[in-house]
């Protein structure tokens, strides 16, 4: 039982850790993507 | 010579499979036949449920060995197609290609809707562990949940392979009942109100941004984990191939050819390893029941996380998007949009609803890959 609420815990967890990475992600492209195409103007 | 000739006719009716029929081949014909109609006459995933019914009908006809170990054909798609790992993530190459990741992009934020799905997935894996479900077999039946088939079956062929083939006709079938497993339980958790509210215009995404995102996408999500590592490099592959517009007629033999080809051996495989042995226990109806229960909860818990979200910002999601996390790529988007025209017939929900549905299929892999880590 214990090692089912820790897999349950942790994975839940994790999910949403990865899915956190992959949104900082696309937000850090794409804020690096419009300064590159705005030719480096804030 | 006439003994002679009635000993040889006797001699061949022996080795013959018609006097090897048990009542168990016959049920799995009958299965067979169900699965059959399924798919030519309701058209329920015909493209897999095809192969599967007939892998499912040819693997249970005695003394043809189609799955006899190191002999049979059917068994040595299955050895070296599923359980060395090869076709789910050629799957996944093929499916990366017709991925268009641009309404995720438009809209980061709906990417939570895909990991809010998730829950219902170990939800799922919680309950049938405490039905009597070893942890690798409740691991196996929480992923169908995530109604994603190539990555069902690349779980169970890698924790539970007794279970392979009943997972992946679960989620299969439960995937293309989308329509009616999924409206029921939106309008239990939405009010009138919720599912009437318009969705602000999405943002225009670069054409780089595309390009760099499966790049990017894949190095945070192998990293985090690792055993997601076959399935997730593979998609972003076929995805990258599609974004360059440099590689036309690789993307395009990915989008079509291989698919095509490994997805006919992916089902007569799968199909293959029904067999009455492994299939006719009452512990088959508990996978079943927890399979459907998988993809109500997945539904309920993407729905709540998006009224979360809506507690939490300003700018409100319409709740119903959340039930486009569990993948079933497009369907279950195409039912939040059903649903949403239902309440208001000028709110046009599937652009929308194509972020969280395509943020599904990176979070049942990230799901996947925590199980292999903790489990497999």
């Amino acid at each position: 039982m214990e090692e089912a609420i820790r897999v349950f815990v942790s994975g839940t967890a994790a999910v949403f850790l990865g899915m956190g990475l992959v949104y900082l992600s696309i937000r850090v492209v794409a804020l690096a993507v419009g300064w590159v195409t705005r030719g480096g103007e804030p | 010579m006439t003994q002679e000739l009635l000993a040889s006719l006797g001699g061949l009716a022996a080795r013959s499979g018609f006097t090897h029929v048990t009542w168990g081949h016959g049920v799995m014909w009958l299965v067979a036949a169900g699965l059959m109609y399924l798919a030519v006459v309701r058209k329920f995933e015909p493209l897999l449920l095809l192969p599967i019914a007939f892998g499912v009908l040819v693997a249970n006809l005695p003394l043809a060995g189609l799955m006899e170990p190191n002999e049979g054909l059917l068994w040595r798609f299955y050895h070296y197609g599923i359980q060395w790992e090869v076709i789910p993530p050629l799957i996944f190459l093929g499916l990366g290609a017709l991925t268009d990741f641009g309404p995720l992009l438009s809209q980061p934020k709906l990417i939570f809707l895909g990991a809010g799905a998730q829950v219902g997935v170990y939800i799922t894996f919680f309950c049938a562990y405490l039905m009597g479900f070893d942890l690798k077999e409740a691991g196996t039946i929480g992923i169908i949940g995530g109604a994603d088939g190539p990555t069902t079956i690349y779980l169970a062929s890698r924790m539970a392979p007794q279970m392979l083939g009943t997972v992946a006709v679960a989620a299969y079938s439960y995937m293309a009942m989308v329509p009616l497993i999924q409206p029921p339980v939106m309008k239990l958790l939405t009010t009138e109100a919720e599912r009437r509210i318009r969705m602000k215009r999405t943002r225009k995404v670069h054409p780089a941004e595309k390009v760099i995102f499966p790049v990017v996408g894949s190095l945070m999500v192998i990293l985090l984990v690792p055993a997601s590592a076959p399935l997730m490099a593979m998609f972003m592959l076929g995805n990258l191939f599609r974004e360059s517009k440099v590689v036309d007629r690789l993307t395009g033999t990915c989008q079509n050819e291989l698919l095509n080809i490994v997805t006919i051996f992916l089902g007569i495989s799968v199909g293959a390893t029904m067999s009455a042995e492994s299939f006719l226990h009452a512990r088959v109806i508990f996978v079943f029941l927890l399979g459907l229960g998988a993809f109500v909860v997945s539904t309920a818990s993407g729905v709540l996380i998006a009224k979360l979200m809506n507690l939490l910002s300003r700018d409100k999601i319409n709740p119903l998007l959340g039930a486009a996390g569990v993948s079933a790529v497009p369907m279950a988007a195409r039912v939040v949009h059903k649903v949403g025209a239902e309440a208001d017939r000028h709110n046009y929900l599937l652009m929308y609803a194509m972020g969280p549905n395509i943020a599904g299929v990176l979070g049942t892999l990230i799901a996947a890959g925590v199980f292999l880590t903790l489990l497999g």
